[in-house]
């Protein structure tokens, strides 16, 4: 069985493809019963989708530094 | 860009190619959300884009158009960032060990509620904000791999490390930003 401490790489392997079906199946029958590791599933979904979406977003800056004007 | 196009528009003069005027007002702003995602300071990610451009026009003659413009322009930006992270802060690039998750002894703990809404426009600023709390390296990978969704094989030769480190880089940067997530109750 998975234990809930490999949850994240586990999760990140899947998010990867590397996963086998085997493994495949025990991850998934592992967030079936556990409550935790299925948070932990949803923050690791949202994380990737964040990250997907920033492809076509501008940058989110909250300090940007002003390029330096040509001194003559 | 104020600095890089009028440099671009003289070299694009000698050859031409597919950096076309419009081609360039498209690219440049995706280049320079991912240099500044990158280096995190806008002068910087001029300077640096400005040198994709002379870069990508002098390798012109080698871009057959197997990858989109987009993939091999910012192939062209993450090498040119890479090495300005081994000029200004050598250690960096040394190789990294594997992090053990603290996890706890019994898996992960959550602040968030488990039916809670994700808004994804917070979601975005929350990860796009705490991209500037990894180290250089594990930006970059998640930047390539999870931001622009290049191919493992291009990323580990634009970054020039291995599979095997890739991964470890990955991740750790993106169990950083999912903890970032779960601290901002999401």
């Amino acid at each position: 069985m998975l234990a809930c401490k490999h949850i994240h790489e586990r999760l990140n392997e899947a998010h990867d493809g590397e996963l086998s079906p085997l493994r495949r199946m025990l991850l998934r029958l592992h967030l079936w019963i556990c409550s935790p590791c299925r948070n932990a599933d949803c923050s690791m979904k949202a994380t990737f989708k964040a990250l997907r979406g920033l492809r076509d977003c501008p940058p989110f800056k909250a300090d940007v530094t002003s390029p330096e004007k040509p001194t003559e | 860009m104020e600095h890089a196009q009028p440099l671009a528009a003289v070299l694009l003069k000698e050859k031409a190619s597919p950096l076309t005027p419009d081609a360039i007002r498209q690219i440049e702003p995706v280049l320079m959300g991912f240099a500044y995602r990158a280096v995190r300071r806008e002068d910087l990610a001029r300077d640096l884009i400005q040198e994709t451009f002379v870069a990508a026009i002098e390798a012109l003659p080698s871009f057959e158009g197997r990858s989109t413009l987009r993939t091999w322009m910012v192939g062209i930006l993450s090498r040119k960032i890479i090495d300005h992270y081994r000029r200004t802060r050598r250690e960096v690039l040394t190789d990294v060990l594997p992090e053990p998750e603290q996890v706890g002894e019994f898996g992960p703990q959550h602040t968030r509620q488990p039916d809670a809404q994700i808004d994804p426009q917070m979601a975005m600023r929350i990860v796009d904000e705490s991209l500037g709390t990894l180290s250089e390296l594990e930006r970059m990978s998640v930047l390539l791999c999870d931001v622009e969704q290049l191919d493992r094989e291009e990323v580990c030769n634009a970054m020039n490390v291995q599979p095997t480190h890739l991964r470890v880089l990955l991740h750790r940067g993106r169990n950083k930003l999912r903890k970032a997530l779960e601290h901002a109750g999401m």
